[in-house]
């Protein structure tokens, strides 16, 4: 289960404080898509920083799996983001040194338990789910936006997470590739029962969740 | 994968900035290394050199001070004589163990000996304690009236002869290296022989004449008991109004002057480099983690902890310094070796004693640059990482979206 209470950030600008978000209350069970949508600035992209960790509300809870996450320290929170929650960006963000095993693996080498033969083994057998067996040792500048996509998803997918928080998984792609790599995420969230949360604006891709949960101005409607 | 592999690909990702920021720590690295080779080497000829030279101070006729100290540190003679009784009578003061003469004397260039300028040492090998204990090479003999030992310096082996003044001398032994140059360079004879060669000197119309006469010497080196107090037994030999006392330490002091006086501009200018290597670094990876910072976003969002963000940042700097230190250490040493008469020669030819450090020394001086240049990195790196593990992940990732 995955819960947020009473969440709010406020931003100051000098004398000037917006709120991003107001109040915001809901849950995601295990295995459920939810989709939030909005207009740009509505406070999407700042809610699912908050629910990953990586930005701290004003005020409010995160619990994943009755884990706290803003009561802990850095070192707890990019554990729990190591462990249980998945990113996936609206642009690649791919390493350009490192090939698509590397960039796959990459999360593995922040765990604790430090990166290990399974953890290889693991990669390649993702990389060949999404369909890039073939360009395991390719660099990101050699594949195609699509293709960097479905490494992405395969990152998102190394350590098992229970959560996947996706911001605009498909925003620059084509209607074709974008189906694709939908159905790819899907298939593989369901199979390992993990939590979806996309934002996104597209309404189409919106239809496809269990839930649709609305924002504006900061607030959930 | 690991976090210095990724360092390492991070680094390779702008190869000529890497290798022009590397080469910038290793002129540095290596200006340290020489530098300090060089002065290490000085310090040890000092240490080796009067250390072992025996005598505790050095009795020489008044006007001779600074030529004694010349004669000593480079071997030019010194032209001021006394009068050898002195030593008989320094023997009786309290405080001394044992006093030994040496007598100083140039060749002429000419037909009456074979070679230029030679600086000729008189010394009494009976009560000698300062030649011999240098001598590590010599024939399987007595050392006799006719006989020679030659300083480090002179190309002369051991049974080779040499003529003075009409005199046959044969090389009977050969000094080890000191690092002062009156050992270095001189041809030491036995003080009689020294005598005998003035009287030579008078028949020959067509040299000047050695301005001694016999029984005159050119200085006393004085060993003292070893609990005897230094400034006691100076003062006592300071009543002989014909004499000037200098003490060993003097001598050291007055070659760290002049090395001070050499090296403070090179140590000065080693310090403004590394000082401008560490801000480089400074102002290159602050560069750096504003290209990365999506990067950097990217992987605190992936799970790595704020300090796993400052290590990599420190980590690549390091690496980086760490390869310039070992270029700079082989460029040192490759210099050094190409040079290396040149920098013994003007070393020299400004009073200050050489001897190369050992191996054992070079090597430890070459960690220490090394490590030096990766403090560098280090340091130049500390604000940029600590600013690269500072940064707002999702705004870094979304950045220009």
């Amino acid at each position: 289960m995955f819960t947020v209470k009473e969440l709010q950030k406020i931003y100051h600008f000098g004398t000037e404080s917006i709120e991003a978000l107001q109040n915001i209350n809901f849950s995601v069970k295990r295995g459920e898509f939810v989709a939030i949508i909005g207009h740009s600035g509505s406070g999407k992209s700042t809610l699912l920083s908050v629910m990953g960790g990586l930005t701290r509300p004003t005020a409010g809870v995160v619990l994943i799996e009755d884990e706290d996450l803003w009561s802990k320290n850095d070192c707890g929170r990019a554990r729990i983001r190591n462990n249980k929650v998945g990113f996936i960006f609206q642009f690649a963000s791919l390493i350009p040194t490192l090939d698509c095993l590397g960039n796959v693996m990459l999360p593995c080498l922040f765990n604790p338990k430090g990166l290990q033969w399974a953890n290889q083994e693991k990669a390649q057998q993702l990389l060949q789910i999404v369909g890039l067996a073939d360009k395991i040792h390719a660099y990101p500048n050699e594949l195609s936006g699509g293709q960097q996509r479905r490494v992405a998803i395969a990152r998102a997918l190394i350590n098992n997470p229970i959560l996947i928080l996706a911001d605009e998984p498909t925003g620059d792609l084509d209607e074709e590739t974008e189906a694709e790599v939908m159905k790819l995420l899907l298939t593989n969230i369901r199979q390992h029962q993990a939590t979806l949360i996309m934002v996104t604006h597209n309404l189409h891709l919106a239809q496809r969740a269990d839930r649709v949960l609305q924002m504006k101005k900061g607030k959930l409607q | 994968m690991t976090l210095i592999g990724l360092a390492i690909q991070n680094l390779l990702r702008k190869p000529f900035r890497t290798y022009a920021l590397a080469l910038a720590v290793a002129i540095a690295g290596g200006a340290v290394f020489s530098t300090a080779t060089v002065m290490w080497g000085v310090e040890r000829s000092l240490d080796r050199g009067f250390s072992k030279f025996g005598a505790d101070l050095l009795v020489v006729p008044k006007g001779a001070l600074v030529g004694m100290k010349t004669a000593l540190l480079t071997g030019e003679p010194s032209t001021f004589y006394m009068d050898l009784s002195l030593a008989d009578r320094l023997r009786t003061l309290k405080g001394i163990r044992q006093v030994t003469p040496q007598l100083f004397l140039t060749t002429a260039e000419g037909s009456h000996c074979i070679i230029g300028n030679a600086f000729l040492v008189g010394f009494d090998p009976h009560n000698d304690f300062t030649v011999l204990p240098w001598l590590t090479q010599k024939l399987p003999r007595e050392f006799k009236l006719t006989d020679a030992i030659v300083g480090a310096n002179n190309p002369y082996q051991l049974g080779n002869s040499v003529y003075f003044y009409g005199q046959y001398f044969t090389v009977y032994g050969k000094l080890d290296r000191t690092g002062i140059g009156l050992y270095d360079n001189a041809i030491f004879i036995q003080i009689e022989k020294a005598y005998e060669l003035a009287e030579n000197a008078k028949k020959f119309t067509d040299v000047a004449p050695l301005g001694f006469a016999k029984g005159q010497i050119s200085a006393l080196l004085v060993q003292l008991e070893r609990t005897a107090p230094v400034n006691v037994v100076r003062f006592s030999i300071s009543r002989y109004p014909e004499v000037k006392v200098i003490s060993a330490g003097n001598i050291v002091t007055s070659v760290r002057q002049n090395l001070a006086a050499l090296f403070t501009g090179t140590v000065f200018l080693s310090a403004v480099l590394i000082i401008a290597n560490i801000l480089m670094i400074s102002a290159i990876f602050s560069t750096i983690i504003n290209e990365r910072k999506k990067e950097l976003g990217l992987l605190r969002a992936i799970g790595a902890r704020k300090q796993r963000i400052f290590q990599l940042v420190i980590v690549e700097a390091s690496l980086l310094t760490a390869a310039g230190g070992v270029f700079g250490v082989m460029l040192g040493a490759v210099l050094m070796r190409v040079y290396r008469r040149t920098i013994g020669f003007h070393l020299e030819s400004l009073n200050i004693p050489f001897l190369w450090p050992a191996w054992s020394d070079i090597t430890l001086l070459a960690l220490a640059a090394i490590t030096l240049s990766i403090m560098v990195g280090i340091f130049g790196a500390m604000y940029p990482a600590v600013a690269a593990s500072r940064v707002d992940p999702y705004e870094a990732i979304r950045a220009g979206e």
